[in-house]
This record gives C-alpha cells, sequence and structure tokens, in this order.
C-alpha cells in the first residue's frame, strides 16, 4: 500500500516543484482584489456555513451535508486553519450519523451509502481520528456492495458508478483493508469504463466525464494500477479541457468550471502530464472566481459561491503549488501531511 | 399555511390528473398573478385544493412557493416521525403523501425516494405502483432535469417493478427515450439524461434501434456541440451492428453503416468549423477503423496489423490502448443486467467487420485533415 500511495505523491512532488515558478502569478493579472488567495475571507466564509441553518438553500442540501463539510474542513486545513474549527462537535456529529452496518449517510436521519461513508472516513482522517471507527465492519459493508464484475452499488438498491468504484477503494485504503475487495475486478471493471478518447464514464460504454475521468485515474493509482492506463491518450484529452479563459471543462464544448481544477487537474498530476496545460493561467482563472466581499469561490467568475467550489478552487491551486496552502495528495483528497501519517502509523504497526 | 392540509390537496390533484406532466414551483398563483387569458378556476376545483396554493391547467401543475415550503416542512417532519419511531408508526400511504412532496421540492433527497422504495417492495400491485413512480419522478425531472438520484430511481422502478431486463416492452423504452430528450433539451448537455437513454436503448429490439438512430441523427444535426448526443448516436450504431450484423432485410453492412456515418458528418464538419464534439466522432469512426461500403463480405476479413486480439477481449483490447487499432466495442449494459451481457459477444462487431488496416486508415484521416486545414487557410487569405 506504501507504494501504491508513493505513486500519487510522487507526481505530487513534481507538479509542486513545477508550480512554484507559477506561484507568483497570482499578483499579474485579474481584477484587483482577486489576484491573490483571500485566505482570511474565505475562512469566514467557511465558518459562516454552519451558521445559516434555517435558509432554503441549508435545507435543500441537507442531504449531502457530510460531503458539504468534508469539503469545508479540508479547505481549511489546506489553508493551515483546522484548527479554528470545533474539532470535538464535528467529530460527534459525524458519529451520529453512523448506522449499526457501520456505513454512514449524508446526515442525521439519512439512509446510509457509499458516498458519505467515504465522507464521513475522510473527515475523520483529517482529524486523526480513525480509531473511533470499526474497520472490519465497514470493510464488512464495502465488500457486500461490490457486484460479480468488479463494480459497486452505492447502496443496498443497486445503482452503479464508477464514482462509487472510487468510494470503496479510497474508504478501505484510509482503513487499510483495500485487500478486503476483490481489487483485481474492481480495477478490471474500471478499464471496462474506458473510451475510444481515452476516458471514462460512469459505466461502461458512457460518455467520457472528467468527475468520473478522476474517480477512475485515482483508483488504478490507490490499487498500484496506473499501468494499465495510456497516459498520452488521456492526457491529451484531459489538456483539451483548458478555455480560452484559462479555466477547464468537464467535457467537450462545456464551460470552464472550478470544481474541473480539482477533477481534470488532479488526473493530470496523477499521470504526470500537469505540464500539458496553461498552469499560469489556469491560476488566474480560479482566483477570479473569488468572492472578494463575502468570501468563497464560485464555478465561474462572479457567480454565486458554494463550499463545493471553495473547496475544489483551494484544492486546484494546492496542486498547482500556491504559495502558503499545505499540499494535497491528488488521489486521496486529502492534505499529504494527513495521508503521510496514515501512511506511517500503518508502517509502525506492521 | 398549513403544510399538512397542503400535502393531501397535492396529492388529490395528482390522482385526479394522471396525465400531469410538469410541476413548476413559482413565486405567486392567485388569480391576479396569471395572466388575464387564462381562464379562473372551475367550481368544483376550486372546492378540492386551496387555489393560492396550487394552479392546474393543461395537465400542468404550479405550486406557490410559501406552499411547497409548508408541505416541505411538514413531510420532512412525518419522514422523521417514520424513521424514529419504526415502520409502523406511519401509514404507507401519509409516507407516499409525505416523501412525493420531498422529491418534487428536493429530488436529490435520496433517502426520500429509498423510503419510497421500501414502501414500494411491500406494495401487492407493483405495476400500478410503478405507474405513479414514473409519473412522479418525471415531474421532478421537469423541475430538475438533471437529477441524479431521480434518474436511478426511475431505473429501479424500471428494473425491479416492471422487471425489464426479463421482458423489456417497446411502448415503455419510447417512453424512456423520450423523456431522456425532453430532459436533455430543458438542460443541454445533460449527462444524466443520456446515461438512462443509453440504459434503456440496451433492450430495444433492432427494429426500433434503427428508428431511433434515424431520429437522433437529425437531433444531432441540429444540436452539433452537444457531444452528449453524438455519443449516443455512437453507441446506438455499435448496438445496431451488435444486434444485426450484417442486416439483410435493411442491406446493412457494419462497413456501409459506418461509410454513411462519415459521408453525413464531412459536411457539417465543414460548416461548423472547428467543433470539438464532430471532430471527437470522426475520431472514433477513424478508431473503430471499418472498411468502406460495398467491401467484400467476411471471407476476406483483414485483422488490424497492430494486435489481433485486440478484437477478442475488451479488457486485453483496452491494455494496449493505442489509437489507431480496432477498438473494442463497449459494452453496451450496465451490470446490474449482467445477463444480456453473455448473449452479446462484444468482440463480434469488430471482428466480423472488414478492417482497413491501420495504416490505410492513418493515411486517410491525414489527407483529410490537410483539406480542412487548406481550406480554412484559403478561406482566411480571401477575408472570409
Amino acid at each position: 500500500m506504501a507504494t501504491q500511495a508513493d505513486d500519487g505523491m510522487t507526481s505530487r512532488a513534481e507538479a509542486a516543484a513545477e508550480g512554484t515558478e507559477c506561484g507568483n502569478a497570482g499578483s499579474e493579472a485579474g481584477p484587483s482584489g482577486r489576484s491573490t488567495l483571500l485566505v482570511d475571507k474565505h475562512k469566514s466564509y467557511i465558518k459562516s456555513l454552519d451558521n445559516d441553518t434555517a435558509t432554503l438553500d441549508y435545507q435543500l442540501t441537507e442531504h449531502l451535508r457530510m460531503s458539504g463539510v468534508y469539503w469545508g474542513l479540508t479547505a481549511m486545513d489546506l489553508m493551515h486553519c483546522l484548527h479554528e474549527m470545533d474539532s470535538e462537535r464535528v467529530v460527534k456529529w459525524v458519529m451520529s450519523c453512523q448506522h449499526k452496518n457501520g456505513a454512514f449517510g449524508g446526515n442525521r436521519d439519512h439512509d446510509a451509502h457509499l458516498l458519505y461513508t467515504l465522507s464521513a472516513v475522510q473527515i475523520l482522517a483529517l482529524y486523526d481520528k480513525l480509531d473511533l471507527l470499526d474497520g472490519k465492519k465497514i470493510a464488512a459493508y464495502v465488500v457486500s456492495l461490490q457486484q460479480e464484475d468488479g463494480s459497486f452499488a452505492g447502496d443496498e438498491f443497486g445503482e452503479i458508478d464508477t464514482r462509487f468504484s472510487y468510494a470503496a477503494i479510497l474508504c478501505l485504503s484510509l482503513l487499510n483493508k483495500l485487500h478486503s475487495i476483490n481489487v483485481p475486478r474492481a480495477v478490471d471493471y474500471i478499464m471496462q469504463c474506458q473510451n475510444f478518447d481515452g476516458g471514462f464514464g460512469v459505466a461502461p460504454g458512457l460518455e467520457s466525464h472528467a468527475g468520473q475521468i478522476f474517480c477512475c485515474v485515482a483508483s488504478l493509482a490507490l490499487t498500484g494500477s496506473l499501468h494499465r492506463l495510456d497516459r498520452d491518450l488521456l492526457g491529451w484529452w484531459l489538456a483539451e479541457r483548458q478555455v480560452k479563459e484559462g479555466g477547464l471543462n468537464g467535457r467537450p464544448e462545456k464551460l470552464p468550471d472550478v470544481c474541473y481544477s480539482w477533477w481534470v487537474l488532479s488526473s493530470l498530476v496523477i499521470m504526470d502530464r500537469v505540464h500539458w496545460i496553461d498552469q499560469k493561467a489556469l491560476q488566474r482563472f480560479i482566483l477570479d472566481c473569488q468572492d472578494e466581499e463575502r468570501g468563497g469561490i464560485s464555478d465561474r467568475p462572479d457567480d454565486m459561491v458554494d463550499v463545493f467550489h471553495t473547496y475544489f478552487g483551494v484544492a486546484g491551486l494546492s496542486l498547482l503549488g500556491y504559495p502558503g496552502l499545505k499540499a494535497i495528495d491528488p488521489a486521496y483528497a486529502l492534505p499529504i501531511d494527513v495521508v503521510e501519517k496514515i501512511v506511517r502509523s500503518r508502517r509502525t504497526e506492521s | 399555511m398549513d403544510g399538512a392540509c397542503l400535502i393531501l390537496e397535492l396529492d388529490h390533484i395528482l390522482r385526479s390528473d394522471p396525465l400531469i406532466d410538469e410541476v413548476g414551483l413559482v413565486p405567486s398563483v392567485s388569480a391576479d398573478a396569471l395572466p388575464l387569458e387564462q381562464a379562473p378556476q372551475s367550481a368544483d376545483s376550486a372546492s378540492a385544493y386551496d387555489p393560492s396554493a396550487f394552479w392546474v391547467g393543461d395537465h400542468k401543475l404550479a405550486v406557490a412557493l410559501v406552499a411547497a415550503r409548508a408541505m416541505y416542512s411538514a413531510a420532512l417532519l412525518t419522514l422523521k416521525r417514520a424513521r424514529t419511531a419504526g415502520p409502523t408508526s406511519t401509514g404507507d400511504a401519509e409516507l407516499l403523501q409525505a416523501t412525493q412532496v420531498i422529491v418534487i421540492v428536493n429530488p436529490e433527497h435520496y433517502t426520500a425516494w429509498n423510503t419510497r422504495k421500501r414502501v414500494l417492495l411491500r406494495s401487492p400491485a407493483p405495476e400500478g405502483a410503478a405507474s405513479v413512480e414514473l409519473q412522479l419522478s418525471a415531474l421532478a425531472l421537469s423541475v430538475h432535469p438533471k437529477s441524479e438520484a431521480t434518474w436511478s430511481h426511475r431505473r429501479w422502478v424500471l428494473r425491479n417493478l416492471l422487471q425489464i431486463a426479463k421482458s423489456p416492452q417497446c411502448s415503455v423504452l419510447e417512453k424512456e427515450s423520450a423523456l431522456a430528450q425532453r430532459c436533455a433539451e430543458l438542460r443541454p448537455m445533460n449527462y444524466r439524461a443520456w446515461s438512462h437513454r443509453a440504459w434503456a436503448a440496451q433492450w430495444m429490439p433492432p427494429g426500433q434501434l434503427r428508428a431511433e438512430l434515424q431520429a437522433s441523427r437529425v437531433w444531432a444535426e441540429q444540436h452539433v456541440t452537444d457531444n452528449c448526443g453524438l455519443h449516443y448516436r455512437r453507441r446506438l450504431i455499435l448496438l445496431v451492428l451488435q444486434r444485426s450484423p450484417g442486416d439483410e432485410v435493411t442491406a446493412t453492412s457494419p462497413g456501409l453503416l459506418v461509410e454513411q456515418e462519415r459521408a453525413w458528418l464531412t459536411p457539417l464538419l465543414d460548416y461548423y468549423q472547428g467543433r470539438e464534439a464532430l471532430w471527437l466522432h470522426r475520431r472514433f469512426f477513424a478508431q473503430i477503423n471499418f472498411a468502406g461500403a460495398g467491401a467484400e463480405p467476411q471471407a476476406t476479413v483483414k485483422q488490424p496489423e497492430s494486435d489481433p486480439k485486440a478484437s477478442t477481449s475488451p479488457s486485453q483490447a483496452s491494455d494496449t490502448g493505442g489509437t489507431f487499432k480496432g477498438f473494442p466495442v463497449p459494452f453496451p449494459l450496465w451490470s446490474a443486467e449482467q445477463t444480456l451481457v453473455d448473449e452479446v459477444d462484444s468482440g463480434s462487431v469488430v471482428a466480423s467487420g472488414i478492417m482497413a488496416s491501420a495504416a490505410e486508415s492513418c493515411a486517410r484521416e491525414e489527407a483529410f485533415v490537410t483539406e480542412v486545414v487548406e481550406r480554412l487557410r484559403s478561406d482566411t487569405n480571401l477575408g472570409l
């Protein structure tokens, strides 16, 4: 497992080395006020998310709060201010969303799902609290969702999606239980989802989509299977995602969107092809999507901000080596120091 | 507004008109907010529901936002009570009414959809229950055409209540395809809608597939930047080839079908210059690498020079990952319906197709690109 993790992290280190040259690019362009990362604004924006529980926006997104909390906290950690959040309260709330079978729901009063189980495990990893979990139980849950063909259902109702493959593989990697599932089959299934353009879709034969590509490429990295990828073919398609404005889109002919600064960029970093895009232009695009008054980052300049795009913007800048941010691991989607700690403690155990 | 009462009224409205196919959450439905030409409420419908909360006409339903909020809060409380106190505390009918409101207002509320599934599994009449679910999910999609949880619920209903994999019905599949198209038009490049359409197409018999393919051609011509529509077309072509390679009725050999596609595409590429989706479409057909129309039948099949194994197994083939090789035909199926996978030999299309050599195909593409670039250059010189 250590070597598999290294796979992603080596590429990351290279990216960081390359990123230093564009580290100061932020001051070159963009409207005034948005030329650098507004860390204080983003901090107060993320903290404010907890206060507005009566708003309709809050109510309409309460089912995915587990992921929302993971996005917010990871962004805070990348900006070196995780300690400003109430860790005890967060951890208590996370544990209150756990079901008897070990899996987690998106919030209290919600059914268990693989996606939210991963978010919960990631949050506990950030806080170095994985010991609160019964790894065997969670592994049994994940194993129960693997299908004959190697794919994963998201829950007992059987929807299949390559995102669920990633959730299963990453969740078990963090718990050091990856070999509970049939890894070769899981990898074979992912390879079946590859298209003629090198990309991956939700299921075999479905259109390539940058979000699904990230899930598949990161899964291959986590299982030590990157040799099965044609990096040039996929890197070509991914590099074509950069549009004139500097941002990245997720599919052909679509508008750029900050979230692809994570999905596309992390895939390029894992495959060591990040130098195929204009990193300075991308950095300018992300910075230009900041709300310089309220804080937070939106999908495109001057749109409404949300925690999802705030996290992906900060994570993208981290991958680009933006000064002052912690480095993020492109496959684990967690700060590298968090991943290293987990890997180290595992070595000590063994 | 009393949310609990409104929930019952909404249920009554939906039951009394199963043809309602669109719902909108609007700031106000009071008479003075509506255009003058709208007919006033008839007497008996006015008595059935609160006219400041709902408006119904032409099988469309409008719900005032303030009413939607009141119903949503009440419905969440009902769901919470049922989850805390156990399944027997709340009647199935009440749960269905409450979750109906939740998914119309917030179709991504997956726990509400799941709650419905659990109730439906207890239903003595699954087919009747299925038609209610299909109507409700279509309504939710009319508000949120990209809602993933809603599309997923629809597939669950088709699989589990209508047994689509065991007994596919053309009329059901046609409705899925039409709904997906409507949602694809409401939200361009709607990935979830097109995935659902591709999922439904896997059970279409050859005749229906051909009709679908024909219709998709017109659609694609009108939406040349929508890569989803073109990708769907690629899948249909592969499905047609898998189901009826060398169909005698329509005299369509794989080579001919692919050649027709190229002929259709060339003027589009010329007219809409530099569109990525169109170029990707061309690349796909260059990669699957069939020979031209009128080629000899299978006796003269030439295997791709690169790697003959590439056409025998999808996993082996994708390992090679090269550009100009016989690309494996992707499985048409999602794994939940594994049974059909075995009936279709995914490699057979490539194997039975008449391959041009990789070199021929490369040369052909190169010539085409050169031609396009030359034309662009001369257009620029002419100041066009």
